[in-house]
Parts: structure tokens; sequence; C-alpha cells
């Protein structure tokens, strides 16, 4: 069968060369097409972070064997909370994934590769440049001896939801482990150092182990960068699946 | 099984089209489709991304799926069941309309990740908020 098959786009590429492409790109084997999930936000638009509403946190769920972990605990909306229906009490996590943020924020989880590069000066190796390796900047770069950076660009967050009303610290994004390698004897410890405002480490991660959350983008969308910093330099394997989420909370 | 909700009028004559205010951004091999008109966001897994790129508001449902079938080796009448089943969800959720009723809006691509960061782009840290 050949490309000049199909209806042909704007763009001039065949359907059956963009279906090609796009298997060839994504190796993707059939399976059934679904949406896994949605979420709308029938008051967000006009008064999200207008008023008092609640904090949240991320309770972020086991997934396959890993252990619970809690950043914070989910926090129910004061009683005073306005408006309300944004201030609906937050999804506990389960089994099968982390804690939602209703009408203010999505998370998503996602897989990062081992090892995916080093970086030495300003200079990446291994790995893609763009795709798994970053070169220190912004936010990231005045961090000293950063040694691996992630650019977890399939974390990038789009939200209708108009995060551009809420300003600093309300608008954040917060990053927490999730069957992380160096987590998985930690049951019972309540708090994950993945989170910007998680407080306390953890006592069985390194000491010293930090990590840290940037937004970049705006304002409907935005990416998430994970950083880790040269104390983590022991854990040259850290893999693992990662929660991510960007809120808005108006406090 | 009983017909119910859009199951009935998604066939593989359908012609699929994206309704106006509803687009897709690209989330790796995923998609997010978002629906303005309610503030909705959708998942889609890689599969039924590929399916949406390939509503263009004038092919049918089959002639999609017979693309899919035979670029993916994947036996026609499998794959036509799952591109109805999923258009199907699609015009339930109001991101899909059939495109022989009216103009299609125009096809709505997905962005790949490097045109996904809207304004400056510029990195800052994030502070932390308040505790309870």
């Amino acid at each position: 069968m050949d490309d000049t098959a199909g209806e042909t786009g704007k763009d001039g590429l065949s359907r059956r060369s963009m279906i090609r492409r796009a298997a060839a790109a994504g190796a993707i084997a059939w399976s059934a097409p679904v949406i896994i999930d949605s979420l709308t936000s029938p008051a967000a638009a006009a008064t999200a972070c207008t008023g008092p509403c609640y904090r949240f946190g991320i309770r972020a769920a086991a997934i396959g064997t890993a252990c619970p972990v809690n950043t914070k605990n989910l926090t129910a909306p004061p009683s005073d909370c306005q408006p309300a229906e944004p201030c609906a009490t937050p999804v506990e996590p389960n089994a099968s994934g982390g804690s939602y943020l209703p009408f203010y924020g999505i998370t998503y989880n996602t897989t990062l590769s081992a090892n995916n590069c080093t970086i030495s000066g300003s200079t990446c190796t291994g790995g893609t440049a763009t795709t798994e390796c970053w070169v220190p900047s912004g936010a990231g770069a005045t961090q000293l001896n950063v040694k691996r950076v992630w650019d977890v660009n399939i974390a990038t967050f789009t939200s209708r939801i108009p995060l551009t009303t809420c300003a600093s610290p309300d608008l954040y994004a917060a990053v927490a482990g999730v069957n992380d390698r160096d987590n998985v004897s930690c049951c019972g410890v309540s708090n994950y150092p993945g989170s910007p405002y998680s407080g306390t480490a953890t006592t069985c991660q390194p000491s010293g182990f930090n990590n840290s959350a940037t937004l970049t983008g705006g304002p409907s969308s935005y990416q998430v960068t994970w950083i880790f910093d040269a104390n983590n330099q022991a854990n040259a394997s850290q893999s693992g699946t990662y929660q991510f989420t960007i809120g808005c909370a108006c406090v | 099984m009983t017909p119910t909700r859009a199951d009935a009028a998604v066939t593989g004559v359908f012609v699929p089209a994206a309704r106006p205010g509803v687009r897709a951004i690209g989330v790796g091999t995923e998609a997010i489709v978002v629906d303005e008109a309610v503030d909705g966001l959708h998942l889609l897994n890689a599969q039924a991304t590929l399916v949406w790129a390939c509503f263009d508001g004038r092919s049918t449902l089959a002639a999609i799926a017979t693309d899919l079938a035979d670029v993916l080796d994947v036996p026609f009448e499998r794959v036509l069941l799952d591109v109805v089943a999923v258009t199907a969800d699609l015009v339930d959720q109001g991101l899909v309309a059939d495109g022989r009723a009216a103009p299609p809006a125009e096809p709505v691509a997905v962005a790949p990740p490097s045109m996904r960061v809207d304004g400056a782009g510029t990195p800052r840290a994030l502070e932390e908020p308040p505790n309870p």
C-alpha cells in the first residue's frame, strides 16, 4: 500500500504516512483507543482563585510495590471557602493513581529513565539534549553542582484553568515520587522531599537529598522540570514513576 | 447489548470532526483534548490520540479504520470496532460531531512538544506555600 492512499491533509501528508510516522515514533502497537481520564471544571473559568480556598497537597499513591508517600495530607476546604464548588474536598488517591486537584489542576504520572545523561560544565553528554538532558538554565542553574537534570517534557500540563490569576506562592508545581527506587524500603515514612513544599526529608533518603520543581511557560501551558542536585549523585540510577502536579492553591 | 448514548449514531459512515473550541495538545504519544466551552480536559491514550489525529472532517470512520488497519497490520474489523467505540465516547463528551451534519471545524493538529509551551517560557523557582 503506498503512501498516497487515503485522505491527504493540508500539509500534504497522507493519513497513511501520518499513521506510519506516528507508529514509528511512538512504537504504537494497536490496542483499544480510550479516553483515559476526563476532568471538567464548570466553575473554574469565572471564579478560580478569586477567593479563599483550600491548600492542596499531594498524597502520592503507591503504585506497584512502592510505599505510599505523602508530601502533605490533603486538606479539606475551610468552612468559609469560596467559591464552594472548586473547593470540593480533593479526591483521595488509590492504587491506580495519585490525587487529583479538583478544578484547579491536573496530576500526571510519568516515568523517568535511569542514567539519562550526565552534565559536565555546560556540555550535555549522553542522552539527547532536548529530551533527556538539560544544560542547567534559569532557576535550575542557580543550584550548585547540578549534575542530573531531567527534562520531563512528557509532563507538560495544559490547563484551561486561569492559573494566571494566581500569584506566587499560590501557583506552583509539586513533584512527588512514587515507586521511587530509593523509597521502596521506606514504608511508613510520611514525608517525601520530592515536593517543593513537602518539608521534612525522609530518613531513608541520602543526607541532603534534594530536588526541586520549576515551572516553565504559561499562561495555559506549563512545563515542569525536576532537577536533582549534586547530592543525588550517589543515586546514579534514579528511576521510577514520579507524579507531577500543577495546581493553584488559594489561601 | 442495547445501544445507548452515541453508540447508535456512530457507525462506519460517521464523519468525525472536532467541535469548535476543542483542540488537542500532544503529551508524548498521548494527548490532552481541551474543551474550552466547559473547561474540560480529556486525556487520550496513544491509540486514541492517533485516531483523533485522523479526524479531518471529511473521512468516514471506515476509511480511517481501513488506513489504520492496513498500516498497523491489524484486522480491519477489530480496528473499526475500536474506532467506533472511542468516537462514540468522544461524541458523548461533546468533543466530536458528525461532519456530515455541519461544516467541520478546522482540523486541529497535535502540536509537538517543542511547541506546547506558551508565553515567555521563563523558568522560575517555586515558592513554598504557607503551612496550614
